[in-house]
């Protein structure tokens, strides 16, 4: 099948009848081909689902894909192939909705909820597997006393419970923002603060990525 | 020498880096995904979009929700080069 320009793809989708069909369905059928392909191969979560189910997977995505590239038509720029930037709508549809399945029943409320452990980006660091010289373990003790100092005292609990979800747990952001009522784009800022004021919390007591790197990677 | 550490401990250095590397000019999710399709033509077309795309190379780097959206978008892309029927 001869590739339409951006031109014709923009022309025909929005036009009537069967040449808007036929568009609909060419794109249809590449966005289905495309996913059924990712879901395959690229998703080991899936891999005890049938080809049947994958493709039934593929054509639900693909369709839910269509519907938000009409809607957008008029936001596309130019800036690449149609195809390609519908193909990247596409691969947003059928991450989230996975994402969305997996974590139906997750929730956040463990990590403000009173008596509950809370994962800890220090407790990472302390793993019987390693083994330190005997003259570190004492400097990794203080150092991480530190960083636990500061995310105790720089962040704000909502911060911290961000960072807690999406770096200790890894919770995907969307997930994570959708939990704290807010979008992934607001959630991010919010880390990017966290960062930023646990970063300058750290260097102010003397404490560097490169000395901090120094003293818990491998010689 | 030192073992290697384990991989919780590597985990850890990679949060502290990912925490003492924030920058100022970063941007967020919203403005990678709107710039995606192009860098990822850049790549497939042999170019380095990183050289033109600083910022969606950075957040790729450090946001995973973004970097598996990235990867989608190739391995779609891939899967309509390599399957495409033939012209007939």
């Amino acid at each position: 099948m001869p590739e339409r320009t951006n031109e014709q793809w923009l022309a025909d989708l929005r036009s009537e009848g069967s040449t808007r069909a036929e568009a609909l369905s060419d794109l249809r059928e590449r966005l289905e081909r495309g996913l059924f392909y990712y879901l395959s191969h690229d998703r080991s979560d899936l891999s005890d689902r049938s080809s049947e189910e994958i493709q039934q997977m593929a054509q639900d995505f693909a369709q839910d894909a269509l519907l938000k590239v009409i809607d957008n038509l008029d936001t596309f720029r130019g800036e690449s192939m149609f195809v390609t930037w519908a193909s990247k709508i596409a691969a947003r549809v059928a991450i989230s909705e996975l994402r969305r399945a997996r974590y139906r029943d997750y929730s956040l409320d463990y990590l403000t909820a009173e008596g509950e452990v809370m994962p800890s980006i220090t407790s990472l660091a302390i793993s019987p597997e390693d083994s330190p010289q005997p003259e570190d373990v004492t400097e990794r003790a203080d150092v991480l006393s530190q960083i636990d100092d500061a995310l105790e005292h720089a962040l704000t609990d909502r911060q911290r419970s961000a960072l807690m979800a999406v770096a200790v747990e890894g919770i995907p952001i969307e997930e994570v923002a959708e939990r704290m009522n807010t979008n992934r784009n607001a959630l991010y800022k919010l880390l990017h603060d966290a960062r930023m004021k646990l970063k300058h919390y750290m260097e102010d007591q003397g404490l560097t990525l490169d000395y901090i790197i120094d003293l818990f990677e491998s010689g | 020498m030192n073992e290697p550490s384990s991989k919780n401990t590597q985990r850890f250095t990679a949060i502290m880096k990912v925490i003492f590397q924030v920058s100022m000019d970063e941007i967020a999710c919203g403005d990678c995904f709107d710039a995606l399709d192009r860098y990822v033509e850049m790549l497939r077309d042999g170019k380095d979009p990183g050289e033109v795309l600083p910022h969606v190379k950075a957040h790729l780097g450090i946001c995973s929700g973004c970097d598996e959206e990235f990867r989608a978008l190739i391995a779609i892309l891939e899967a309509m080069d390599v399957t495409q029927p033939p012209d007939g």
